[in-house]
């Protein structure tokens, strides 16, 4: 996979630095970029009416349902900034948000190092690596309902975990009825079905890297470390830069594993802004409130998105 | 059944099933562990002590469900309604015991597993079950054909829900038909709704479906197809003298709440009395 700076790209295009030297300048090209400009929309158009059917209508509607006390059963009132307010002073919705930052700050790094690490690995010449990846991406493949059904029988009082570890004289852990070792669980469990999709992704960046630039780098006589942080990391930062502004916007969306595996429960240990949007919506009927929660998350993701977009210049690099 | 159907004193719907809880218990295991079956006036006391017989060998003598269900069923056997008109009575201490009653088949007699953090919607109880994992549950008899087919038809028993007194009451969950505002044909509708809800229909429903029909005259039709005639003693005892209550508008809440807090009185967390004071607060009571 390669990463190309769009800005850049264009420029160097319209500059003719990237267009073949051999080919005619000018005619051919400018030919097949001419037409009357409907042809373009006419390309275009399927595309934005998806986008707006699926994306941008709902997104509008679900902003206005926000300033009102709309439920399931109908009736809709206008209620002005009362449902943010409230949002303000609800225990559930702060605690959701707590539940779901530590759930961010533990599993974007975790599995970013743990996907980084296995990409590492399988670049290395070891026997049946293609075979590795694929049996590392399956989880991502696996639908998350089914797993979590395993998950409950592996993880519960006198499940097979407990049963190992109880070999080795440790527990029983109360994985499930204890609020942090449920978290751990949920967390645990999101790590092991994404990360493979993350380490396709890196081992990806990791393959366009040119073995000069390697080899000359140990004849300058640069160790394993220095190797690793100078040359290879540095030059697979827009692989990492891309896995983890989606990592980290999956995470704050979680929801599958924290509804299958835990419900939310112990108390309301597990429960994710998401979680508590859907039980909002679908249990309690609240379909304002649960739009006003659906905005406040869209514009928590939006700012950790801008400021990574921002924070990119300093750590990426993009030749 | 007539009441549930009902919103502020006007009926909305004609019943169709009535679905009362029983207790689900496998003869085998019974047997195997020589309990007495249960029998028509049975009290908790004897559901303990079968609980504890049939407890061995990695099986559970009972099988504890999520949510409001089995607290609701054991208040009825003694003929205290879960619910009124202001919404559940968590403050109920009848409502408390009942919590207590299955925090104590786990953590006191050691008959059952605890209740652990699980999706709402999933049943670990009938898991258990039909899968001869546990010796009785407490369920619905919409399950019944299901447990027939999983554990063998003459495997599996039904009994009334004991009580402390001995005089179980049932606790009925049934469902009904009604016509929406927004209906293109409000007739025809009502014809189809008389014709389902008749005393042929209910006996003809009988022969493919396990539903209890909801008309007491329907019910001898359902034991000759469905179940037996020793059921129908269980069926009519459950039916004829059950406990009214309201189902409170937040209903589904309630469920989805006491699934969540009732795993920290299983893990010793929380008291059972704290429980429903948080499941209170979640409800905004």
């Amino acid at each position: 996979m390669t990463f190309v700076r769009l800005d850049r790209a264009e420029a160097e295009v319209s500059s003719g630095s990237v267009a073949s030297q051999n080919r005619p300048r000018g005619r051919l090209r400018r030919r097949s970029l001419e037409g009357p400009r409907w042809v373009g929309w006419a390309f275009v158009l399927p595309g934005v009416i998806g986008l707006a059917v699926f994306i941008v209508i709902p997104q509008v509607a679900s902003l206005i349902l926000g300033f009102s006390n709309s439920t399931l059963l109908g009736g809709t009132q206008f209620t002005g900034t009362a449902n943010y307010v409230r949002l303000l002073h609800d225990p559930q919705f702060l605690n959701s948000v707590l539940v779901t930052a530590i759930f961010v700050l533990v599993y974007v790094p975790a599995n970013i190092a743990i996907a980084m690490a296995m990409a590492l690995w399988l670049k290395t010449r070891i026997a049946g690596r293609n075979w590795l990846r694929v049996i590392f991406l399956i989880p991502a493949l696996s639908p998350m309902v089914a797993n979590a059904a395993v998950f409950r029988l592996l993880f519960q009082k006198d499940g097979a975990v407990n049963q190992g570890l109880a070999l080795i004289g440790i527990g029983p852990i109360p994985w499930l009825s204890d609020g942090n070792w449920a978290l751990a669980v949920v967390i645990g469990v999101s790590i092991w079905q994404s990360f493979g999709y993350n380490m396709i992704v890196l081992g990806a960046g990791l393959d366009s890297i040119s073995p000069d630039v390697i080899a000359a780098s140990r004849i300058d006589g640069a160790g394993r470390l220095r190797r690793l942080f100078s040359i290879t990391l540095p030059l697979v930062s827009p692989a990492l830069f891309f896995t983890t502004v989606l990592t980290v916007i999956g995470a704050w969306q979680t929801f599958a594993q924290a509804y299958v595996i835990t419900g939310g429960g112990p108390g309301n240990s597990t429960m994710t802004i998401m979680l508590y949007l859907y039980q909002t919506a679908f249990t309690n009927n609240e379909l304002g409130y649960a739009s006003a929660i659906a905005t406040v998350l869209f514009v928590i993701i939006g700012v950790f998105t801008l400021f990574q977009l921002w924070g990119q210049r300093k750590w990426v690099h993009y030749d | 059944m007539l009441e549930q159907l009902s919103v502020n004193g006007k009926l909305y719907a004609i019943p169709f099933n009535a679905g009362p809880n029983v207790i689900f218990y496998n003869k085998k295991l019974f047997q195997a562990a020589g309990a007495p079956e249960p029998t028509a006036n049975w009290t908790v006391d004897d559901f303990i002590a079968a609980a504890k017989a049939t407890t061995k060998n990695g099986v559970s003598g009972f099988a504890i469900g999520q949510g409001s269900t089995p607290i609701s069923t054991f208040m009825a056997a003694d003929g205290h309604p879960y619910a009124d008109k202001n919404g559940p009575k968590l403050d109920d201490p009848n409502f408390r015991n009942a919590l207590q009653l299955l925090v104590d088949l786990s953590n006191k007699y050691k008959v059952a597993k605890p209740l652990e953090a699980a999706a709402g919607g999933t049943f670990p109880d009938i898991d258990a079950f039909s899968t001869g994992q546990a010796a009785m549950e407490l369920e619905g008899l919409w399950d019944l054909q299901h447990e027939q087919q999983a554990l063998g038809k003459d495997n599996v028993g039904i009994a009334v829900i004991p009580s402390t007194s001995g005089k179980s009451k049932g606790f009925i969950s049934g469902s009904g038909f009604g016509i929406t505002k927004s209906c293109g044909d409000k007739q025809k509708a009502f014809r189809a709704i008389a014709a389902m809800t008749s005393k042929s229909g209910l006996e003809y429903v009988t022969k493919s479906q396990a539903s209890v029909p909801a008309r007491l005259d329907a019910l001898d039709a359902w034991s000759a197809n469905v179940g037996s005639p020793t059921f129908t003693a269980v069926i009519k005892q459950m039916t004829g003298d059950a406990t009214p209550s309201p189902v409170p508008s937040d209903q589904a809440q309630l469920d989805t709440l006491l699934t969540q807090y009732e795993v920290n009185a299983f893990s010793g967390k929380s008291t059972v009395a704290e429980v429903l004071q948080q499941v209170k607060a979640g409800l905004g009571q």
